[in-house]
């Protein structure tokens, strides 16, 4: 039960993050959007994002693994993957 | 009456090579999309001049197709150079099915005789005054060969230009212009010649309602400002930088590299939504930059270019460098100076463009008396295709000179050595994001 809070609260948060700095409306923003064709996030946005996201979750991404990422749902999947894997190493 | 306003299909590169680089690199530099699916701002403006009472739509054949059958009263095409072939192709057609068509932009502008040869009346240099003298003319059938602007245009009374009227599933980039006219004399440059080198823009006030007409359409748009050099007057664009960040918009501008000299302009840019600047660079040789500005501003600049491109960068704004290249001083050893210097620089994209002799600048009086200008259609005039003999290279070896630089900067290594820097950018700049992440 705690498992899923937690993975809404991180959905949540990646998703204001994103909204944040791509200057994007919340609401317009969920798993299937794709990234860069629809909400207009290029490269240099992805970054920012991901260096956001790296402070704060205290994980190393991967700057190429996120070019290959097509859509949010993706994103938030890769970042937990890392907070996992994180978890596993401490 | 019924007003059709057309932008005719344009060349994305017209290369396969390079087209080949872009799409494998796309992921990286989403950039060049965003130029090629921009709509025309200058028929959204001539649409917005048209009385109401008229059906006006644009048709923007890069995204759509053109039904020549039509029942329209009246065609009209605005085309850059590249796009005039194909202008020429769509004019014919419409005449011969007895429309009248009438020309203007870029290309109809310097080349006015040659336009006039595929339609009924051309518009040379900013159309605002004329065209509502056309339309009056045009009722009453007694239309003009050519209308000539007499003045520049004031900017500050021109209404919203009708982005309504534009596909809203077509773009996700909409350019806004907020100026024209450019206090740089480059050799090179067309657009001078249509708007002058007297600056002029519009009000902030306009700017606002103008990108607020944008958000009613797209709420969450990216601007791309196309104003050739959008910080020209500081006074100017510190108000409207002061406004953008109420806004709540992304965007794009360009500029030049004088930019740097204001860090506090550019932390503000970036806490109101710049992601990135075009900067013209034009070239890294002295020899070069003398020889394409007049005033020898960019000679001057060029040698801080290297710390000016780490101040910009330092406030997590990313440079799309913009550089020109087969200038009469450049070699082929010195195409992979400029591709080395832009990977050291950790530049996030280049616009690198091969000297062209668009018709009607300095570039191409010169060039002609040179008898260096290679006889190519219009539609090869991308920037992207060799269209003279440079002076120290064959055009061969520029073309592919061309190629390796683009293979260059996009390769593997420059690219994830620039998403690193980047990276450690944002990572050091601390606060950037108000309302990100919580405590979760």
């Amino acid at each position: 039960m705690k498992q899923v809070k937690n993975d809404a609260l991180l959905r949540e948060s990646i998703i204001r993050t994103i909204a944040a700095i791509a200057r994007i409306n919340e609401k317009n923003i969920d798993d299937s959007v794709l990234i860069r064709e629809e909400l207009g996030i290029d490269s240099i946005m992805s970054l920012e994002i991901v260096a956001q996201i790296e402070r704060h979750y205290g994980i190393a991404v991967d700057e190429e693994e996120t070019l290959q990422i097509k859509t949010v749902g993706e994103f938030i999947d890769y970042v937990q993957s890392k907070i996992i894997h994180r978890g596993r190493e401490t | 009456m019924k007003i059709r306003l057309i932008s005719p299909r344009g060349s994305t590169t017209g290369d396969e090579v390079v087209e080949r680089i872009f799409s494998e690199t796309k992921d990286f530099q989403g950039y060049i999309e965003s130029l090629t699916k921009a709509s025309s701002s200058g028929l959204l403006v001539i649409a917005s001049l048209t009385p109401a009472e008229h059906d006006v739509r644009i048709i923007d054949e890069n995204c759509e197709h053109i039904d020549f059958n039509d029942d329209c009263d009246l065609v009209g095409i605005s085309a850059m150079t590249q796009q005039a072939t194909r202008a020429y192709e769509i004019a014919d057609e419409f005449r011969r099915r007895g429309r009248t068509v009438v020309m203007g932009g870029i290309h109809a502008t310097v080349m006015p005789e040659e336009a006039k040869n595929h339609c009924d009346s051309v518009f040379i240099g900013e159309a605002e005054e004329t065209w509502p003298v056309f339309l009056d003319d045009f009722r009453k059938g007694a239309m003009s060969d050519y209308y000539r602007s007499g003045k520049p245009a004031d900017l500050t009374t021109l209404p919203v230009p009708r982005y309504d009227l534009l596909n809203k599933d077509n773009y996700r980039v909409i350019w806004l212009q907020t100026s024209r006219g450019c206090p740089h004399d480059c050799e090179f440059c067309a657009a001078s010649r249509i708007y002058g080198h007297a600056y002029r823009h519009k009000t902030v006030e306009q700017v606002i309602r103008e990108i607020r007409a944008i958000q009613d359409i797209w709420p969450d748009a990216r601007i791309n400002f196309s104003d050739d050099n959008l910080f020209v007057n500081r006074k100017y664009s510190r108000e409207l930088v002061a406004h953008l960040r109420e806004l709540n918009i992304r965007w794009f501008a360009q500029t030049d590299i004088a930019i740097a000299n204001d860090a506090d302009l550019l932390r503000q840019m970036k806490s109101a939504g710049c992601t990135t600047l075009l900067i013209g660079f034009e070239s890294i040789s002295e020899r070069n930059l003398q020889l394409i500005n007049a005033n020898g501003w960019k000679l001057k600049k060029s040698s801080t270019y290297a710390d000016a491109i780490r101040t910009i960068q330092s406030c997590g704004i990313g440079i799309v460098g913009a550089f020109i290249i087969g200038l009469d001083e450049d070699t082929e050893e010195g195409l992979d100076e400029l591709a080395e210097f832009i990977v050291a620089n950790n530049m996030f994209m280049a616009q690198i463009s091969i000297l062209t002799p668009f018709p009607g600048t300095r570039l191409y009086d010169r060039l002609t008396v040179e008898r260096r200008i290679l006889d190519r259609p219009w539609s090869d005039y991308t920037g992207m295709q060799v269209n003279i003999q440079p002076r120290l290279m064959s055009v061969e070896e520029l073309q592919k000179g061309f190629y390796k630089i683009y293979q260059r900067i996009y390769d593997k290594d420059a690219r994830v050595k620039t998403l690193k820097h980047f990276k450690d950018i944002f990572k050091a700049l601390s606060c950037t994001v108000e309302n990100g992440i919580n405590n979760s």
